[in-house]
């Protein structure tokens, strides 16, 4: 009498609660809200042992029986809801097709059970061939990256729906028991070639390209959001630009630099030679070969004077070449051919010409200029600047790296 | 000597942008933590650190303490040179989103095709027009009057200022790279840093006025 009133009182107590439990299990995951009103239901529940509470919030959470039991109820409904095309040829294999085969061949019906038999096996391949179908429209959902929709916030739309059709086609496809297959199969032999080996098989096969083709449109999804919220980016600065044409952000007020901002650019680092490495030492010593210079004597002046002719027929006049140009041409020459890389600051010293920084970077940038444009392209030329202090839109040049353009 | 290690830590002092676009190599070995951890390390002690943008596809080499007065200067120069030439950057995007074919703004490892960018510009006058600001700007000075010199000097520039590299054999085909995310990344905090109103907000003001 025991046992009987208390599964007669657990019932009741389903029944009584029927509405807490239901809206538990279809909108909050099982979880029943902590309230006045449910206080009840959960006091019932759990004496019935038909709840059980969640160890960090203590949140009442519907016993794994219950909610299997409501998934079962639920199950007809939900194959309907998803795709009703596909669920309604299992419907009708499972609960006419094959109980009516199995009746034929109960009792002998030899016709009957032929003609039942090629129901089944077309039914089959029918409910094959729509979930490949199926599925592959997914997967061309994807492939086509919904660009036939070019706003991003409608393409996004018609990539939530899709989405949402692919799950509740996955729901259909869960909703398949192999079991249920199995059993109803039962001992005939072409029954269970086909429910218990040949669908299965498509139905698992389905199924997991459906789940990956779910996930890579969550994926573009995601990917169209960002893309959607970069586009609003663009807009808010294409805006600015037309709205004020002489727009141009600005961050002197700024105290903390925050993270983006903080890049290192312009941070040159050249390798200097280390002489004293003898390991270096053939390598440098067919560097200096040729920067082998005969000693200067103050009476045979440097380099070939050039003869200039004048047309007015005044007397002719003899240039010496000035040391700096020459100097200059050297270097030049030196990274064109020798692929040299070095700055106007240690090229000066190595140089040993009285002459300003200033003037040498000048003459430097002069000789480069006079270059024909082939060899001028075969150098890469990065000044090392600073904006001024007073005058941000003015640059001070403290040096100049050249190097052969890589 | 570990050498994609001195790969790296190169990439990097050359103020290089390293994506799995630009650098698959030192892409990948910066994205191992301890690995990252012994260039952050080596790269700490010459005052530096490697960052890396939020949506993880581009490392970078930033200052360990950039609060100090003359880094701060530096950073507020080198901001100065990036947004001289944004405007000609920002119409590019437009550019290739409305004539590149996903329709989408360029993301870093996109491929885009100058023959396809060119097809669609050719039949849009407004893209066209678009073209012939960006060309015409500072940041690419070309002077090329046809639309196919006009975009490819774009495009060259625009690999130059490493936001795309080269890619397949065609020579008509770019890869973005994560730059790009740190373009947009710098764009978001000037939009919020001087309160540009987006989409939504300017639909908002004008609907209150």
């Amino acid at each position: 009498m025991s046992a009987e009133h208390d599964a007669q009182a657990a019932i009741s107590a389903l029944y009584n609660h029927r509405q807490t439990i239901v809206r538990a299990h279809i909108n909050d995951r099982g979880t029943i809200p902590d309230s006045e009103d449910t206080n009840a239901a959960i006091t019932a529940l759990k004496s019935h042992r038909l709840v059980w509470f969640h160890p960090e919030d203590e949140a009442a959470q519907l016993n794994g029986f219950l909610s299997q039991l409501l998934d079962h109820t639920l199950r007809n409904f939900r194959r309907q809801m998803a795709s009703e095309i596909i669920s309604g040829i299992l419907e009708n294999l499972q609960n006419h097709l094959v109980v009516d085969y199995l009746e034929a061949k109960k009792r002998c019906l030899q016709q009957d059970q032929e003609r039942l038999k090629t129901e089944i096996t077309g039914c089959i391949y029918d409910l094959i061939d729509r979930l490949i179908q199926s599925v592959t429209v997914f997967a061309q959902y994807l492939s086509s990256g919904f660009t036939y929709v070019s706003d991003l916030e409608l393409r996004m739309r018609e990539n939530q729906r899709v989405i949402r059709m692919g799950e509740k086609l996955n729901d259909v496809i869960k909703e398949f028991d192999m079991e249920e297959l199995d059993h109803l199969a039962g001992n005939d032999e072409d029954l269970r070639r086909l429910l218990s080996r040949t669908l299965p098989r498509y139905i698992e096969r389905a199924q997991t390209e459906l789940v990956n083709t779910l996930h890579q449109l969550t994926a573009l999804l995601n990917s169209t959001r960002e893309g959607a919220k970069r586009s609003r980016l663009i807009g808010a600065f294409e805006r600015a630009y037309a709205n004020d044409k002489g727009f141009e952000p600005s961050i002197d007020g700024l105290v903390n630099i925050p993270r983006i901002l903080n890049w290192v650019q312009n941070q040159t680092v050249l390798p200097w030679v280390n002489s004293g490495d003898a390991s270096a030492e053939l390598v440098l010593a067919g560097y200096c070969q040729g920067l082998v210079k005969a000693p200067k004597t103050d009476d045979e002046p440097e380099g070939t004077p050039v003869t200039i002719e004048d047309a007015t027929e005044l007397p002719s006049l003899e240039l010496r070449p000035d040391p700096i140009v020459s100097a200059a041409d050297d270097l030049i020459q030196c990274v064109l051919i020798d692929g040299l890389k070095t700055t106007a600051s240690k090229s000066l010293i190595a140089s040993e010409i009285d002459c300003p920084m200033s003037l040498w970077m000048g003459v430097l940038m002069n000789c480069i200029h006079s270059l024909s444009s082939e060899k001028r392209g075969r150098l890469k030329v990065t000044f090392i600047e600073e904006n001024d202090f007073l005058y941000p839109d003015n640059y001070s040049v403290y040096d100049i790296v050249i190097g052969p353009n890589l | 000597m570990d050498d994609t290690f001195a790969l790296v830590c190169q990439l990097l002092l050359d103020n290089k942008m390293i994506c799995s676009s630009s650098n698959a190599g030192a892409f990948d070995y910066l994205s191992v933590e301890h690995q990252h951890e012994k260039v952050d390390q080596h790269m700490g002690r010459m005052g530096y650190r490697v960052a890396r943008t939020h949506d993880q596809n581009t490392f970078y080499l930033s200052y360990l303490d950039a609060s100090q007065p003359h880094l701060a200067n530096r950073i507020k120069s080198q901001f100065r040179h990036v947004v001289n030439d944004l405007e000609p950057i920002v119409k590019w995007l437009r550019l290739a989103m409305s004539a590149g074919a996903t329709g989408r703004p360029v993301s870093p490892g996109e491929i885009i095709s100058e023959i396809e960018l060119l097809a669609s510009i050719e039949h849009s006058s407004a893209q066209l027009q678009t073209l012939v600001d960006i060309a015409s700007s500072r940041f690419v000075n070309s002077k090329s009057k046809e639309p196919k010199g006009m975009l490819n000097a774009t495009i060259n520039r625009l690999c130059e200022q490493g936001y795309f590299v080269p890619a397949g054999n065609t020579g008509t085909q770019y890869k973005a790279t994560g730059k790009w995310s740190w373009l947009y990344e710098l764009m978001t905090f000037i939009q919020m840093h001087m309160a540009l109103p987006d989409d939504d907000e300017q639909q908002n003001q004008m609907e209150l006025m």
